[in-house]
């Protein structure tokens, strides 16, 4: 067991260096003067001619060799400096700290959505396998599954920030707009009154007593997590159902219904708690996906997590922070799959880690 | 069955959100009868806005009509509802803005985001009078140096003294006074960081007649040694040097009493608009704070250290402390806000708002919608989706500020022609075009007769603009607003062209693409109108347009593969030398970059050393005159801007120098009226609904 | 020797040939009409075939309703004052920012700067058709060489073609494929780009797994042991076999590959003005919110290309779920959306 773990996190490295060497092989397709970008980021600060861009090249050692760029990075890497973020304005490591709460956040708010709905709706349209709940059932999560995150969430964003919003009482003020926090209870949260326990805002919140800022921070997160549940729930119904479908033909279900048992408990404690397996192995990458996958879902609603930030990053060739960002991405790939794979074998006797 | 009241469930469910589905979108089916832009109230003001204003400096410009076009056909309603209700967040102005501050640290600052903030914490010697873009008061110095006072003084051998008596009794936001030292300490921080890309070459120019600290630490090395002062590389100077390139940089910043004094080795005009308030990299720092928090501590041994940082070695990078009316309170970088509060012990009295918040919000729409709710009570409003705020209950617009921006397109006159992809087959015969196409006069003339500037200014930047009268911008000493400018010309368009390279260009006629940095429509649909018009010419003449990446783009204009640059120039300080520098000057980034050679450097080189402002003039129109004849480029446009704020921000006015806006004599009330002083002044419009 | 240089001899090996490649056809098109057989009987799949069919028609026949204003160019959109179906684009340049409702120019209205949306949603189909099947293949055929290679040499070739494989899988999709496009700079040959370089790794691991069970089955030990080469091997007996499943799976992911592609020119990965649906909705993004007096001013800029995209991916899912079923548990879950 601990041989086998170890043999897999002996990978990480391997894995780490392809996945930046490869970053790095991209780069360079671009010459020092397009990789300066980053640092002159537009026209109105291409100020004082070639000989300052020069210097900038020079400075930030974007001339240099692929091999002396890649191993300036490693060697602070190992000293466990990530460099510094220009789209962060920061240092890599604080910019990915002071997001990685609010993905963190939004993830486990959609979580639970995604797992209730598959697994609710999953078992129904096994038992009634091709019957038309099955078949209605398959609909939804189909449209689901073909709606882009980015029109469903314009179109909640118009529905309900734009339309709806207006006509509510000021309770909700704030509610479904963009962002984290309204500024009111932004102004709350940041200040010294206010503990940050977890850096989760719902939670710290109710920590703290500060009810308003709760629901301001549930309100904020409605539509996000809407997006992002029902785009990501049809991948797993299908395995849902699939997988009870599957056991409900097993042996001992048969023997469980003749010996009398009751369905309700047939379903319930036997076969839903096998099919299950397969969603538990699932959900470990759900949280891997999720994180990376929710990009396009953070963009549209400007909320301030990792999401937001890898777009940006990507798209100004900011290379430490999608350095960073792989890297953190890469570890937590490996551990999500170690974890899984030990679950696994937890869960399910017949699996031997060798 | 345990199914049967799932079932229920489910049915429920969707039932729920069809209906709901339905009832989000039910309005949109009917707007056949889309409801356009619903008419949109007068100014509350009768003022006449583009009559004939009386602007002490300059005569009214012909071309400023177009900015209130579609006014006369509405009637004249003034009747907006007087505000009621509570004013939210009564003591915090907040901003939403969509730009990112770059750093904090004054001397480190290059850009109008930081600039801003920079603006409201720490002051300068000097400001500027209001909205007056010529008149300076003092500031933390009780004079503005003149030769009339006798703070400007030059000596025989043509250097100038400019003298500062500083003012006594200000302290800093940590409580500590400033002297004399803190102000040359600021400066000679600033010339001897000299971050690459930075603004330290203002400075280093005129007082040490270089560009970098490094060139001037070479030139001394290469003295003491007798090198070449090329050969020499600056990471490998000797200590002695660096102390002596130190001395020179204190020398040239000196503290007398109570006074500074700045030696500049011949007259440099601008110096003062160099160092006012609005120069970010003027701003006086605190010299013991500084020290602490790790920044240079103004020894002459220890400087190499603290020469071109990192942004993370930048001990000030993201902390402040000045004697400005606000105090930074946080800066997240998270979200990219930032907050500042009121300085209560402010020296010209607190400002107003206890607080200001600067909220980054990157989408459109949220910060329309900011706007709207009164979230947000200044708002950037990009000019494309002004439809869609215009009209907005409880928002004050004042629209027609000039912006000290032009916007021109260059001809590259020694066009690379390895690699490019730009100029097709690189020779004349009808597939492309060769390397120094641009660099005959007629080809020029050409295009400048063939771009028609009304169709896009009306189209690409409604309206809101006014042609670009020369290198110089209206707003500018020196700008010469009888200048003869280009316009529509076809006939005399095709009279050039049929000249052009000995006819030839008629008869093969010519093709390149232009690149645009993406999402730059403006500069899109102007290479549209020019194309249209060529083709209307002669069927063989062609433009393709290509978006490029800024990253792709700023690597082709560094190599040299664009044809045409269509670009924009916003001023470091307030002087015509700092537009016709770059524009016409073989050392300029714009005149390097299309290869225009020498002829007006000389002429530019005398406009700067000259005090007398006739002769300087007399200097400066030529440069327009020759600007114009030579058809250096295409001079588009000069903005025009917009502010939209609610109606309850009271005392705003905007100088086109700043960095940004200024918050300091903000306040938010009911019954908070446009600066109607101001506006009038400068011919502004303002609406509000 | 000299006998098969006779004409009979040679005509024999032709139509021996002939036939060969006929049966191989048959074969498929019978697994085919099986398949599609199959899907007939499923009133869901019949619908998404239906799309489907609706969506290939307006591709093919984007010339006829929506003639291009410059053949050369026809996926750029127009910005011209009459933009109406089978009619060429007519009158002036517009550069209006502001969209402009349904009208008797404009059918379904323009979005931002005067693009009209019909055209650009007719070409967005092409576009969509286009780019799904140039990626599906040009992916699945080095996906189909590395896997198939892995599989059979096994050992240390597997061992290091699937650790190559898996440092591609590791990147986050949408992370990778919007640097790769970024450095590339914009356009959709630069996304296409983008999508086969971190598309195949997939595949590869799929036909491997394909491959190593054909490869237990005893035809291909026979083959072997009667001296065949490696290449003839995997090529003649291993691939037929393995492929089918690996074909219609890979077919069935151009939906989620357009839906992808869409988020990258979302984005703004593609040049500005290129018929792509995702575009469109990128460009109705700042508009979503109407004006102060009608929240829903400008639907249409939102409503038409959401529903063309949306539409197309269902079609696709719809026919993907059914052929899943089929095919159903060793096709389950290969492939997982990244947006």
């Amino acid at each position: 067991m601990l041989a086998y773990i170890a043999r897999r996190l002996m990978f990480l490295p391997i894995i780490l260096f392809g996945v930046t060497v490869l970053l790095f092989a991209m780069l360079q397709l671009l010459d020092p003067y397009e990789r300066l970008s980053l640092y002159v980021r537009d026209p109105s600060q291409l100020r004082g001619g070639k000989e300052q861009l020069d210097r900038l090249i020079e400075k930030y050692g974007l001339a240099d060799p692929l091999y002396l760029q890649y191993g300036r990075w490693v060697s602070k890497f190992v000293q466990g400096d990530f460099g510094w973020s220009e789209t962060a304005k920061t240092t890599v490591l604080n910019g990915f700290l002071g997001r990685f709460p609010a993905t963190v956040e939004l993830t486990l708010f959609a979580i639970g959505p995604i797992l209730f709905f598959a697994i609710w709706l999953g078992v129904i349209s096994a038992v009634h396998h091709n019957r038309w709940i099955d078949q209605l059932t398959r609909v939804i999560t189909i449209l689901g599954y073909s709606l882009p995150s980015f029109v469903l969430g314009l179109v909640l964003l118009m529905a309900f920030y734009g339309l709806l919003s207006r006509h509510l009482p000021p309770l909700f003020s704030g509610w479904f707009s963009p962002g984290r926090l309204s500024e009111w209870a932004q102004q709350i949260a940041s200040s010294e009154g206010f503990h940050a326990y977890t850096r989760l805002v719902t939670v710290d919140a109710l920590l703290n007593g500060q009810w308003r800022v709760f629901w301001d921070a549930v309100g904020h997160l409605i539509l996000p997590v809407m997006t992002l549940s029902y785009v990501n729930w049809a991948g797993f119904l299908r395995i849902m159902r699939s997988s009870m479908l599957e056991t409900l033909r097993q042996d001992y279900v048969t023997t469980a219904r003749a010996k009398g048992v009751e369905e309700r408990r047939v379903i319930k404690k036997h076969a839903r708690r096998n099919a299950l397996i397969p969603i538990v192995t699932l959900s470990g990458f759900l949280v891997v996906g999720l994180l990376s996958g929710v990009v396009i879902t953070e963009t549209i609603f400007g909320y301030p997590g990792l999401g937001q930030w890898a777009a940006q990053a990507a798209l100004q060739l900011d290379v430490p922070s999608v350095l960073g960002l792989l890297t953190f991405v890469t570890i937590l790939f490996i551990v999500v799959n170690l974890i899984v794979d030990l679950l696994y074998a937890v869960v399910d006797p017949r699996v031997r880690l060798t | 069955m345990n199914g049967n009241s799932n079932i229920l469930l489910i049915i429920l469910a969707i039932a729920a959100v069809v209906v709901l589905g339905f009832l989000a979108l039910k309005p949109s089916a009917p707007p056949a009868t889309p409801e356009q832009p619903t008419p949109v109230e007068k100014p509350a003001k009768p003022e006449k806005p583009t009559e004939p204003q009386k602007p002490q400096e300059e005569p009214p410009a012909p071309s400023e009509q177009p900015t209130t076009p579609q006014k006369p056909e509405q009637p004249q309603q003034p009747t907006v509802q007087p505000l009621t209700g509570p004013i939210k967040n009564p003591d915090t102005l907040i901003v939403a803005d969509l730009s990112d501050i770059d750093t904090l640290d004054p001397q480190f600052a290059y850009d109008t985001a930081s600039g801003e903030i920079i603006f409201h914490v720490y002051d300068n010697l000097i400001m500027y009078d209001g909205p007056s873009t010529e008149k300076f008061l003092p500031m933390l110095a009780t004079q503005v140096p003149s030769l009339e006072n006798g703070l400007i003084t030059e000596n025989p051998d043509g250097s100038v003294v400019i003298r500062f008596p500083i003012r006594q009794g200000i302290k800093f936001h940590n409580g500590n006074a400033l002297t004399a030292e803190d102000v040359a300490y600021s400066f000679q921080r600033l010339m001897l960081m000299d971050r690459s890309g930075g603004p330290s070459w203002l400075v280093l120019s005129p007082l040490l007649n270089v560009n970098t600290i490094a060139d001037m630490a070479k030139v001394i090395e290469a003295e003491r040694t007798g090198q070449n002062a090329d050969e020499i590389d600056f990471q490998a100077v000797s200590p002695e040097t660096l102390v002596a390139t130190c001395e020179r940089v204190k020398q040239a910043v000196r503290v007398n009493g109570n006074d500074v004094e700045f030696s500049l080795p011949k007259p440099f005009p601008p110096f003062l608009s160099i160092v006012a308030q609005s120069a970010s990299w003027a701003a006086i720092i605190d010299q013991e704070w500084a020290t602490e928090q790790g920044a240079w501590d103004g020894s002459c041994d220890t400087w190499k250290a603290h020469y071109d940082p990192q942004k993370e070695n930048d001990p000030l990078y993201e902390k402040m402390n000045g004697t400005g009316p606000f105090m930074l309170e946080r800066w997240d970088h998270a979200t990219g806000d930032i907050s500042l509060v009121r300085n209560d012990n402010y020296w010209r009295g607190p400002a107003k708002l206890a607080r200001i918040v600067i909220k980054k919000v990157n989408e459109f729409s949220t910060r329309k919608l900011m706007l709207q709710n009164g979230d947000a009570d200044i708002a950037t409003i990009n000019r494309k989706f002004v439809d869609q705020v215009d009209g907005t209950p409880g928002v004050r617009l004042i629209k027609g500020q000039l912006r000290m921006t032009l916007g021109f397109v260059l001809f590259n006159q020694k066009i690379t022609k390895e690699g490019n992809p730009y100029i097709g087959s690189g020779q004349l015969d009808g597939n492309g075009i060769p390397p120094d196409f641009f660099s005959d006069i007629d080809v020029r003339k050409g295009f400048n007769y063939a771009f028609d500037w009304e169709t896009f200014i009306r189209e690409a930047i409604k309206n809101e603009a006014e042609q670009a009268k020369g290198p110089i911008p209206r707003g500018v000493q020196f700008f010469n607003p009888e200048n003869p400018v280009y316009h529509l010309d076809l006939k005399k368009a095709e009279e050039h062209f049929k000249r052009a390279w000995d006819g030839q260009l008629w008869q093969k006629g010519f093709k390149f693409t232009a690149p645009y940095l993406v999402d730059d429509q403006a500069s899109k649909t102007l290479f549209e109108i020019l194309k249209r018009n060529l083709q209307k010419l002669n069927p063989k003449f062609d433009i393709e347009t290509v978006n490029l990446e800024w990253s792709a783009l700023l690597g082709q204009s560094v190599k040299g593969t664009l044809p045409v640059y269509s670009a924009g120039w916003l001023e470091d300080y307030h002087d015509a030398h700092n537009w016709v520098f770059p524009l016409m000057h073989s050392q300029g980034t714009y005149a390097t970059a299309t290869n225009m050679g020498t002829q007006y450097d000389a002429l530019i080189d005398r406009g700067i050393k000259e005090l007398d402002p006739t002769k300087r003039q007399e200097i400066y129109y030529e440069l327009q005159r020759l600007a114009y004849e030579d058809a250096i480029a295409i001079f588009t446009d000069q903005p025009l801007g917009r502010h939209y704020q609610q109606r309850w921000v009271d005392g705003y006015y905007f100088n086109p120098i700043w960095p940004g806006r200024n918050f300091y004599p903000l306040s938010k009330r009911l019954d908070a009226k446009p600066n109607m002083e101001y506006v009038t002044q400068l011919g502004l419009v303002v609406e509000e609904w | 020797m000299n006998a098969a240089r006779t004409p009979a001899a040679l005509w024999a090996a032709l139509q021996w040939t002939i036939q060969r490649l006929l049966d191989a056809v048959m074969a498929f098109m019978r697994a085919l009409w099986d398949t599609l057989k199959q899907l007939l009987r499923n009133p869901l799949s019949t619908i998404g075939l239906l799309l489907l069919v609706f969506y290939a028609l307006i591709a093919l026949l984007a010339p006829v309703l929506a003639p291009p204003e410059r053949p050369a160019a026809p996926y750029q959109i127009p910005q011209r004052e009459i933009v109406r179906p089978f009619q060429a684009p007519q009158g002036k340049d517009v550069f209006e920012t502001t969209p402009t409702p349904p009208s008797a120019h404009h059918v379904l209205g323009t979005t931002q700067d005067h693009y009209d949306i019909y055209y650009a949603l007719i070409w967005g189909a092409r576009n969509a058709f286009k780019l799904g099947i140039i990626i599906v293949l040009s992916t699945l055929l080095i996906g189909i060489v590395v896997g198939a290679i892995s599989a059979y040499f096994g050992s240390w070739v597997d061992e290091i073609l699937m650790r190559i494989v898996e440092i591609f899988l590791v990147f986050p999709f949408l992370l990778a494929t919007l640097v790769l496009t970024t450095i590339l700079g914009r356009g959709l040959d630069k996304i296409v780009i983008a999508f086969i370089v971190f598309g195949w790794p997939g595949y590869a691991r799929f036909v491997r797994g394909e491959v190593l069970h054909v490869k237990e089955n005893t035809y291909v030990e026979a083959a072997r042991a009667a001296g065949a080469g490696h290449l003839r091997v995997i090529f003649r007996h291993v691939l037929p076999n393995a492929i089918y499943p690996v074909l219609v799976l890979a077919s069935l992911d151009i939906g989620s590959i357009v839906l992808s592609a869409s988020a990258l020119s979302f984005l703004g990965l593609i040049p500005e003005g290129f018929a792509d649906w995702g575009q469109l909705i990128g460009f109705s993004r700042n508009w979503i919110l109407g004006t102060v007096q009608n929240p829903l001013e400008y639907w249409y800029t939102i409503v038409y290309p959401g529903l063309a995209i949306s539409l197309f991916v269902l079609g696709w899912n719809l026919l993907g779920d059914a052929v899943r079923d089929i095919f159903d548990p060793r096709l389950r879950g290969a492939r997982s959306r990244s947006s």
